[in-house]
């Protein structure tokens, strides 16, 4: 029955393709052209691959490739640590349901630019919650500027992105460790295993391929969006936050250079593809035709 | 967020901090709404969301449906791809977009906004409803269509009622999503008056960085709406992830 019908899939998904490849493909490639060109405001010659060559001797692209990876990082191994204890957590709990709901909730309900603004009152040098207990506690002498002093910037910048996306990583984890066979805790603890050796050696190898998704997908979320780290920090002070995107952003909304902001722009998708294609790989492979 | 939300301007810098206001009023919000278009804001960011949403839903709903029953020429390349271009970083392609909106003189327009997040919620709303709909057996569509149904018909008549839930909440965080972008709201609108709330919110902090008071209230309106839909649809939420038996 399916085989005769073939026809019909195209007649359904024909409408999202024709879309998508107007709005995304076409994109895409039009951008892949913009970099072939010196494109400033006014001139607009064809300059090959000179564009690319410019970005990968630049410098601060290097130096942004790397914060980037820092923040990427930093805040996914923060979120990974918490998110296990957040899980091993809620694993335990009756109360699991009711505050996984709440959880889900919030990355999902709070525009990560509107999270940037809370923080930046909470992280205020002189007003904010955060210095006050802790110049109250006498754990700081003095007020810290966090978004302001080029030491704290990027650490303040990975808290607050480790709060905005640690639900997910919780809750993801959290799922693994619903679906680890009882009866591997119940053998391993038959065998006289303590709590820690089951954790290592019973519920750590099941969460393997969890865990593995969780990170790839966080990796590749922060670095989609920059709302959070712009609206904190603006990619200062002297850089010290300035992410890929962010450097993009600039290079061609405020430097007006289009062509070398787009060939940034494939740089950094092409780094990024690797990644997505791992996780498509499995994705796509775990839906059942 | 809240309590800062309600207190008076003098209050905000009272050192220490206290976590409840010792007299809370209504007034930040009252100015906010006064002084600042936060009221055109937010019917931007409506505006758009919904269009975005009524457009990315059906068609969305339409691709989930081919994806889920029939296997076609490069169907799991394609939906390969569908699922690739939701983690695409916005800026890779919002470069690109600004230009073609320039040319195509629709920069600063809904028209022009609508298009842009149709290249985020459209592959979302596919990739999420073919989910739902991949849990609803396709015996199902057969009886209706020895019934005498058509195919069509058996999508609309039985499996769109079946994943009703389903729909629900693709279009509910269809609509969160739109609501909360960032990256182009910030590029593709330039005038104060087509400004969206994600954008619109940060921009009073330059305006008025010590009106903590006036920014929590706007960040809490930003976020009100979000908050109404889910407690109204949240039992749909719920339903629609675990939702797939059937049972007509």
């Amino acid at each position: 029955m399916l085989s005769r019908e073939r026809h019909l899939g195209y007649f359904f998904a024909g409408p999202v393709l024709i879309i998508l490849t107007f709005v995304m493909v076409f994109p895409l490639a039009y951008g892949f052209v913009m970099s072939l060109f010196e494109n400033q405001i006014t001139v607009e010659e064809f300059a090959g691959f000179s564009n690319y060559s410019e970005v990968l001797r630049n410098p601060g692209v290097w130096r942004s490739l790397l914060i980037t990876f820092i923040f990427a990082a930093g805040s996914g191994g923060l979120k990974l640590i918490l998110g296990m204890a957040l899980a091993l957590l809620l694993d335990r709990s009756s109360v699991f349901h009711s505050v996984a709901r709440v959880l889900v909730l919030i990355p999902w309900m709070i525009a990560e630019s509107v999270v940037g603004v809370i923080w930046r009152w909470i992280l205020d040098p002189s007003f904010g919650v955060l210095n006050y207990s802790l110049l109250r506690t006498g754990l700081i002498s003095e007020s810290i500027a966090w978004f302001g002093d080029p030491r704290f910037a990027l650490l303040s910048t990975i808290i607050v992105k480790t709060w905005v996306g640690l639900p997910f990583m919780g809750l993801m984890i959290l799922a693994g460790l619903q679906a680890v066979p009882v009866s591997q805790h119940e053998a391993a603890i038959v065998d006289g295993a303590n709590s820690w050796q089951v954790f290592r050696f019973v519920t750590l190898p099941n969460l393997r391929h969890v865990i593995a998704t969780a990170v790839t997908l966080d990796f590749i979320w922060t670095m989609r969006s920059m709302a959070t780290v712009y609206v904190l920090t603006r990619g200062g002070p002297v850089d010290a936050t300035k992410i890929i995107p962010i450097r993009i952003y600039e290079e061609g909304f405020e430097f007006m250079r289009f062509g070398t902001a787009t060939a940034m722009s494939v740089v950094l998708f092409c780094v990024l593809l690797a990644f997505i294609a791992g996780i498509i790989r499995s994705r796509v492979s775990e839906q059942a035709y | 967020m809240l309590t800062t939300s309600i207190r008076p301007a003098a209050d905000v810098f009272r050192i220490p901090p206290s976590l409840w206001p010792p007299n809370p009023t209504l007034e930040p919000y009252y100015t906010v709404i006064k002084e600042r278009p936060i009221g055109t804001y937010t019917l931007n960011t409506l505006i758009v969301a919904i269009a975005t949403v009524c457009l990315s839903a059906p068609i969305g709903a339409l691709g989930a449906y081919g994806f889920s029953r029939f296997r076609f020429k490069g169907s799991r390349m394609l939906l390969g791809f569908i699922l690739a271009t939701q983690m695409f970083p916005y800026i890779v392609i919002v470069l690109p977009y600004f230009k073609m909106l320039v040319a195509l003189k629709l920069m600063d327009t809904y028209l022009g906004l609508i298009i842009a997040y149709t290249s985020f919620s459209l592959p979302f709303t596919t990739w999420m409803l073919k989910g739902f709909f991949d849990a609803i057996p396709g015996e199902l569509d057969e009886a209706a269509m020895i019934d005498g149904c058509s195919r069509i018909q058996a999508f609309i008549r039985v499996i769109l009622p079946i994943s009703l839930p389903g729909l629900a909440a693709t279009i509910v965080f269809a609509f969160l999503v739109a609501w909360n972008h960032y990256e182009f709201a910030l590029i593709l609108t330039q005038s104060p008056g087509k400004m969206l709330l994600s954008v619109g919110i940060p921009s009073l902090m330059g305006q008025f960085s010590f009106k903590w008071n006036q920014l929590m209230a706007a960040g809490f309106m930003a976020i009100l709406p979000p908050i109404l839909m889910y407690s109204v649809l949240g039992k749909y939420l719920v339903k629609g992830l675990t939702s797939g038996a059937v049972k007509e």
